[in-house]
């Protein structure tokens, strides 16, 4: 994967907020990833680890409040921290587009469903006739799987199912071939019937244009079908990232560790699965050691853990982890999963 | 649909009888027209006379039948102090004025109400914010009888700009109107900033940015839309209140519409009057409310009339 050409490096990204004493709270902590043409890159940790904030600071959609406190995101050679709001504008749909994670809500409830995701061929394509929008619109919801395309495109939000409206999302953000797409949760909300067929529609859509994709997720399941590489974050760091065949294998962090053993196999059916005790500090109490020290059950953690901060390093042929003791992971790794 | 109109109509049936009930009898509780009519020395004699002209000398109950069997026939009762004249023809030739001024200040206290929050929302800017629900503030706490009074200090007293009174061609308008809209402004304006600030976080706003729209093209395009349903809820809802301070404006800048009518026919205890007048008013208000439920339905999809 990695001879492929650079499309997106993000580089010690960190988002924050300030409190009214004018303290700084840190959300998102140096993070660094990068992403190949055409690749799969999936971000995966539990709910507040910091996965959708740092992809909403990449695209600079950031919630009022929320600030980027340093690092840099380069989209093929450019830094994309330094845009102003028209080139964001310009670069925002056309080549970096993103599925959100509420089909329910992510459409505008009083505006037509064709109408919206005509805008957003219009917004790259200022003066195409109302004629060739209709029927490029007709033709992104139909890749999609919607049917009678033209019928549903005059119909409103509100008279479409949640699986509908996350296709009709999917259409939008295709409109104009983006080379990224962030897919935030696109199946979260979604029926599990349901949850197939959207990341179906999301690989044939990557298919015919060819984009590469982040995706946002805390399913397990879904990165090992999806993912070419991924990216582990806790408590809003990368702690472990490294192709998914090497991660699914040997994981060099005792969170991976605990995440993968988590997951329910038909090989050990009938055992207790394995849970990683305790839950992720809070973004104020951080500390300065490992943030997952309290819930660490690594045989060989120590005083280090708790007072040091263990870099990300390289820990195997495509890993890297951030863990004082990752060559002491693997026999961990073995012993919960067993 | 039909279901929705039936429904509607028993409703405003409903409330116009309500309206012409307590209408009548609080007309009644405040005493007989009678004395108040003739002449201060005027012998019992001729009050007996007049109240047996007109109709005073029989049970309240027959006096109340006569009026609604009269209202059902299209006969609203004659004035008492204009005689020979139809109560309503007196309120409806007064009706025009009024509807003028009141369309014209509300629309423009709205407008200038969406114009600043639109303003605030695209910039962002706090200290605006600040400015102008400070500026409404102090506007809403002056009464406007009181900032109308102030308006004519300035305007047709010391620059002489503005005539002070009565209905004299457009520029005649401008001060009543001003002082309905600066008075109308802060209730809006803080509707549609709650209203834009909301929908800013709501995830379609984030779709919208994210297929590469500006910031001026989703506040106006997106949330706008969204944001204008609680205002025109509120406007349909506020319109009797807002009628209200109708009078009172209409009476500080002599300005020849209904309030103006209606208060002079309650000093003067002409009932007809002041029944049509409020009949009238009542009809506004059901109007205005079925206009806002068809712009509900207009703007939002997902409400269905029934």
């Amino acid at each position: 994967m990695s001879d492929r050409p650079v499309l997106l490096e993000v580089t010690d990204l960190s988002v924050g907020y300030r409190t009214e004493d004018g303290a700084v709270v840190t959300l998102v902590d140096r993070v660094g990833f990068t992403l190949h043409e055409r690749e799969v890159l999936c971000l995966v940790g539990e709910s507040g680890s910091g996965k959708s904030v740092t992809m909403l600071a990449v695209l600079g959609l950031l919630p009022d409040g929320l600030e980027i406190l340093g690092g840099s995101v380069v989209y093929r050679g450019r830094d994309l921290l330094d845009l102003t709001p028209r080139e964001w504008s310009a670069l925002r749909g056309a080549e970096l587009a993103m599925v959100f994670q509420d089909p329910m809500t992510a459409l505008n409830p009083v505006k037509r469903v064709g109408s919206q995701i005509a805008r957003a061929v219009t917004a790259h394509t200022p003066g195409l006739g109302r004629r060739a929008v209709a029927s490029r619109v007709e033709t992104l919801l139909a890749d999609v799987g919607v049917p009678e395309p033209a019928e549903r495109a005059r119909s409103y939000p509100h008279e479409w199912s949640g699986g509908m409206r996350q296709r009709a999302v999917i259409a939008m953000a295709m409109a104009n071939g983006p080379s990224v797409l962030v897919a935030d949760e696109p199946t979260t909300a979604l029926d599990v019937t349901i949850q197939a067929q959207i990341m179906r529609v999301l690989a044939d859509a990557r298919e015919r244009t060819e984009a590469a994709m982040i995706l946002i997720t805390h399913d397990l399941g879904l990165v090992a079908e999806t993912a070419d590489r991924i990216c582990i974050m806790y408590a809003g760091r990368v702690v472990e990232t490294g192709s998914v065949w090497d991660i699914f294998e040997h994981p060099t962090h005792p969170y991976t560790a605990g995440l993968l053993a988590s997951l329910l196999s038909s090989e050990h059916t009938g055992d207790r699965v394995y849970a990683i005790p305790g839950q992720p500090p809070s973004p104020a109490s951080r500390g300065t050691g490992c943030p997952f020290a309290s819930r660490c059950e690594l045989p060989a953690k120590s005083e280090l853990c708790l007072t040091t901060r263990p870099a990300l390093a390289p820990s195997g042929s495509s890993q890297s982890s951030a863990c004082h003791f990752a060559d002491a992971t693997a026999d961990f790794a073995a012993e919960v999963t067993a | 649909m039909t279901r929705y109109l039936s429904r509607r109509l028993v409703q405003a049936l409903a409330t116009i009888f309500a309206v012409v009930t307590v209408a009548f009898a609080f007309g009644r509780l405040s005493g007989s027209p009678a004395a108040l009519l003739l002449t201060e020395n005027a012998p019992k004699s001729q009050i007996v006379a007049l109240n047996h002209r007109l109709g005073f000398d029989k049970p309240l109950w027959l006096q109340y039948v006569d009026y609604l069997g009269g209202l059902l026939h299209g006969d609203f009762g004659q004035s008492y102090r204009q005689v020979g004249v139809s109560s309503m023809s007196l309120v409806l030739e007064r009706l025009p004025a009024s509807l003028l001024l009141g369309a014209v200040g509300l629309t423009a206290g709205i407008l200038l109400a969406m114009v600043a929050g639109l303003v605030i929302q695209l910039t962002g800017s706090r200290g605006l914010r600040t400015t102008a629900l400070g500026i409404g503030a102090v506007r809403q706490a002056i009464p406007d009888f009181f900032f109308g009074l102030l308006l004519v200090l300035i305007f047709s007293v010391t620059l002489g700009i503005l005539p002070s009174l009565g209905n004299r061609g457009i520029t005649s308008v401008i001060m009543p109107a001003l002082t309905i809209a600066t008075g109308q402004f802060i209730l809006y304006m803080r509707l549609i900033d709650n209203s834009l600030t909301e929908q800013s976080s709501m995830d379609y706003a984030r779709t919208a940015y994210a297929r590469g729209d500006s910031r001026f093209r989703v506040v106006l395009g997106e949330l706008l839309p969204n944001a204008f349903l609680p205002v025109m809820t509120v406007a349909g809802i506020s319109l009797g209140g807002f009628l209200g301070g109708l009078v009172i404006v209409e009476n500080v800048f002599a300005w020849p519409g209904m309030g103006q009518l209606m208060l002079s026919a309650v000093y003067s205890r002409d009932f007809p009057v002041v029944q049509s007048g409020l009949i009238v008013v009542a009809g506004l208000f059901i109007v205005a409310n079925f206009a806002v439920d068809l712009c509900y339905a207009l703007i939002d999809p997902r409400v269905r009339l029934r």
